[in-house]
């Protein structure tokens, strides 16, 4: 498992360095990257009663963060269906890709988010889990804004990032208070009865739930999909059909065992599953653009998904299971055909589009197949898990199976909107000579196509491997089954109302359109998006031309003040320890009235000079309090440094104007002195609270080694130049930058001897 | 004797910060050199002050800690190091800007133009090559030099 995940990673450097040489051949390499994803499949094979294996890489262990892949059923099924879509995408677009593209780049990012999304349905430890979800937005954001010199291409990328990244945030406070609460960063290990006892249980599900919801696309985040479609067509394929908007799905179904128990949870997913199941829906059959088209579709189907795993019992997870292998199936399809059909016409236009079924018969039928289980009719594989989804939703109640009938008749007219590009008459673009499409674009949508068909004549290949998932999903004791014919059931009926519903939606698809128009809202989620990107970008510029046109002293007076709030609590809390000052050695008294007079004398001074040399005198007073508490070394550096120091200020005079300080607004100055005192009273604070704070100290192994260690009696001599040889290493190449930095600056100023041109001439300054 | 170093360290703090916030740029400067000793005495005040042998290993012991002593050291040459710098930049600033009011410095420059000019220098403390500086005619600049 974890060579499944790594491979992709290792060979997307491989790709990236093979794109420019072997051009679009680089795919087939790219392909091998999910062979052992694909290898996976194996142990599902005996998986029902078997212990999932894990397989744990040590990485940070102090974090409780390691790499821990567990390869339960549904996981694996779903590395599997990853592994699957990987490869064929991969495949596809070998044909599918012009020649002047940029191969090293796509292939990269492709291996890159195959890989994250490996990692993130196997993954067991929660912060790995975060991470690999956050490298899934960022490779989707490169995906999306591959052809990056088209704006909508860059939005797009935006968009989904934006929009990802916000539930990304979610994620990690969740992953956060379910490692507090659950007393463990492994999924597996999470403490189930800790967690829902304690407070922070509700908060981690609604986090949990918003994560799910933005990377899934659902109701008001579902504005980032379909413009994600502006990444090339397989990359469409591959994020919308098996993976990137699936994660939430994933996170829904497999988190869905922790928190399914309070009512929260269904009570949030699947209404909300259910809306978006319709309203995607209703979008869908709105739009022109083919891929536009499917890609409502796939927030619509995701809408069902959610719906079904958020019921979080055996029935809903076992349908909704059986739902995704069957979406993934047809929704690849159907990606894969759109891109033929864009290929050999030059345009995705609806209505540019018609009787395609004449050149196109191949294409056809497998667009047949797969559009007609999307539409779930028999005998395709999504007329039996759509049954059970109508099963599962009629346990809830009338209100429920009314919204999924509604839905799924809407489904059914946008199937058939899609269809009509094959029927008719012929129509296509000026000068485009459709024909069919090579075998490296028909093969991958045709193998698809009958894996729809497989499931449908043959549901007991889908349920098999949908049982695989049931020890992982709970539904160990579910006895439902699939099958093409249950008998005349309460469902059977609702799949006929569908399809009278949904035929006359297609019967009166004209009155439709016009209805659609005039229900238009005029606020929708793309228009709240921009406007909220733009109230930001106002707020922003505003607050960097409040904050930044202030004047120097002012920003810093700003800054004091944040610091001396943060701090002060700080220093508050800490516990004061006042040492008596009674055991006052004479000799210290001089050195307290060195500093004395050096602080007051400077700030009653005049002239600089003044000031440089009552500075001066503080320096010499540290000095000689080094040299009372037994540091010699430090008393002799400071001194030669104050003598130095001094000798620079006198000579920069030479250069800089008198010293009387220029006046501040009494305003100011008030601010100023009460900044300074509470600087002042927090920093006395601060050492009071941490004298001896420190217990123990580390320097008795200094004291005992360094005449053995470092050959030296002077042992802070040695501790300088052995012990933390590194830091005096680090120390002397400051210097010898700040050295750098002042001669450029002095040179800077020896040439021109000007003030800066920046500064208009006397007479046109405003 | 920690009681009277921190009220000590924080008069420096004080007189640092409030130099600190000063107009005049040298001042901020020697701020920020108060606050560097204000550190390096804290540095020594909170591993304790005492009696002991320096840590030189020909006296006898018990001796004082040697890794504060040892932090300190760096300390002061790296402030030594921030003050030659900052200096340099007070220099280059006061010469680009033609003045040396830290508060008109930057945006504010181009916001009150009027305000403070290169004239506003202290005559008589003026170094024996900047009154040709500051008086010389924008015209006989050379070009395209940046500040």
């Amino acid at each position: 498992m974890t060579l499944a995940v790594f491979l992709p990673f290792l060979l997307s450097a491989l790709a990236a360095w093979l794109g420019p040489r072997l051009g679009r051949r680089t795919g087939y390499v790219a392909a091998l990257a999910f062979l052992p994803a694909l290898l996976l499949a194996a142990p599902l094979v005996r998986q029902p009663g078997v212990e999932p294996a894990l397989e744990v890489t040590r990485w940070v262990p102090d974090l409780g963060l390691e790499l821990a892949f567990r390869g339960d059923g549904f996981s694996l099924l779903f590395a599997v269906l990853i592994g699957v879509i990987g490869t064929l995408a991969s495949l596809y677009s070998v044909a599918y890709l012009s020649e002047w593209e940029r191969f090293g780049r796509f292939y990269a990012y492709l291996l890159l988010f195959g890989g994250s999304m490996l990692g993130l349905v196997l993954s067991d430890n929660l912060l790995a889990l975060f991470g690999f979800w956050e490298m899934t937005s960022v490779t989707s954001f490169l995906l999306i804004g591959l052809w990056h010199t088209r704006s909508a291409a860059r939005d797009g990328a935006v968009k989904a990032f934006l929009v990802s990244a916000l539930g990304g945030l979610g994620l990690l406070a969740a992953v956060a208070l379910l490692s507090i609460a659950g007393g463990s960063s492994s999924l597996s290990g999470l403490d189930v009865e800790a967690l829902r006892a304690s407070p922070l249980f509700v908060p981690a599900l609604l986090l949990t739930l918003l994560a799910a919801f933005t990377k899934s696309a659902q109701l008001p985040f579902h504005l980032w999909l379909p413009t994600a479609m502006e990444a090339p067509t397989p990359v469409s394929a591959f994020l919308h059909s098996a993976t990137m908007v699936k994660a939430g799905v994933v996170l829904v179904a497999k988190l869905g065992l922790l928190f399914g128990t309070s009512p929260l949870w269904p009570g949030i997913t699947v209404p909300l599953g259910l809306a978006t199941l319709v309203w995607g829906a209703w979008l869908a059959l709105r739009q022109t653009d083919l891929k536009a088209l499917l890609a409502y579709s796939t927030v619509s189907q995701l809408g069902l998904l959610m719906s079904l795993y958020g019921l979080a019992n055996p029935a809903g997870n076992f349908a909704a299971t059986a739902h995704l292998l069957n979406h993934a199936a047809f929704k690849a399809a159907l990606f894969f055909v759109v891109g033929i059909i864009d290929h050999e016409t030059g345009t995705r236009e609806l209505p540019q589009l018609g009787g395609l079924r004449r050149q196109l018969p191949v294409t056809f039928a497998v667009t047949l197949l797969a559009a007609l289980s999307m539409a779930g009719l028999p005998p395709l594989g999504g007329f039996v898990s759509k049954e059970l989804f109508f099963e599962a939703m009629l346990k809830q109640g009338p209100a429920w199976i009314a919204v999924a009938v509604l839905g799924s008749a809407l489904t059914f007219a946008y199937t058939f909107r899609l269809l009509r590009v094959f029927l008719g008459a012929p129509r296509a673009p000026a000068g485009a000579q459709p024909h069919e499409a090579p075998l490296g674009l028909t093969l991958p949508a045709a193998g698809l196509a009958a894996t729809a068909l497989t499931f449908g004549l043959l549901p007991s290949s889908a349920e098999a491997l949908t049982r695989t998932a049931q020890h992982a999903l709970n539904f160990a004791t579910f006895s439902g089954h699939l099958r093409l014919w249950h008998g005349v059931t309460p469902a059977l009926l609702a799949t006929l109302l569908t399809w009278g519903l949904g035929g006359l939606l297609v019967w009166q698809a004209r009155r439709l359109e016009s209805w659609q128009r005039r229900l238009t809202p005029r606020w929708n989620a793309n228009s709240v998006y921009y406007s909220l990107l733009e109230a930001v970008n106002v707020l922003s510029s505003r607050l960097i031309a409040r904050t930044q046109g202030l004047a120097l002293p002012d920003q810093l007076r700003i800054m004091l003040t944040a610091a001396a709030l943060i701090a002060g609590v700080g220093v508050l809390r800490a516990p004061q320890v006042f040492h008596p000052i009674g055991t006052l050695p004479l000799g210290v008294l001089p050195v307290a009235a060195l500093l004395v007079t050096g602080a007051i004398g400077v700030l009653l001074a005049r002239n600089r000079l003044t000031a440089v040399v009552v500075t001066g005198l503080t320096g010499f007073g540290s000095a000689a309090a080094f040299l009372a508490f037994r540091a010699p070394d430090l008393a002799l550096t400071q001194l030669l440094v104050e003598a130095v120091t001094v000798i620079l200020f006198l000579l920069a005079f030479r250069y800089l104007p008198g010293g009387r300080d220029l006046p501040r607004s009494p305003l100011r100055y008030g601010i100023d002195l009460l900044l300074a005192g509470l600087a002042g009273v927090g920093a006395t604070l601060l050492v009071l609270s941490s004298v001896r704070f420190l217990a123990p100290p580390i320097s008795p192994y200094y004291l005992v080694n360094s005449y053995t260690g470092g050959g030296g009696k002077n042992v802070v001599n040695v501790l300088l130049v052995d012990f933390r040889g590194f830091d005096t290493l680090g120390e002397i190449t400051v210097v010898g930058i700040v050295a750098l930095a002042i001669l450029s600056l002095v040179r800077l100023g020896k040439r021109g001897h000007t003030p800066s041109d920046r500064l208009p001439p006397e007479g046109e300054r405003p | 004797m920690e009681t009277l170093f921190a009220l000590l360290i924080g008069l420096l703090v004080a007189a640092g910060v409030f130099l600190l916030l000063s107009r005049k740029i040298v001042r901020v400067v020697l701020g920020l050199s108060f606050i560097a000793y204000a550190g390096n005495l804290a540095i020594l005040t909170v591993a304790g002050l005492g009696e002991k042998s320096p840590p030189l290993l020909t006296l006898p012991g018990p001796y004082m800690d040697p890794l504060p002593q040892a932090l300190i050291l760096t300390a002061i040459v790296i402030g030594f190091a921030t003050t030659a710098l900052l200096l340099t930049v007070a220099l280059r600033a006061y010469q680009v800007a033609g003045h040396d009011d830290v508060a008109a410095f930057g945006d504010n420059l181009a916001r009150e133009p009027q305000a403070h000019d290169g004239m506003t220098a202290d005559p008589e403390h003026q170094g024996p090559d900047l009154p040709d500086v500051l008086q010389a005619d924008p015209e006989d600049t050379p070009p395209g030099r940046s500040g």
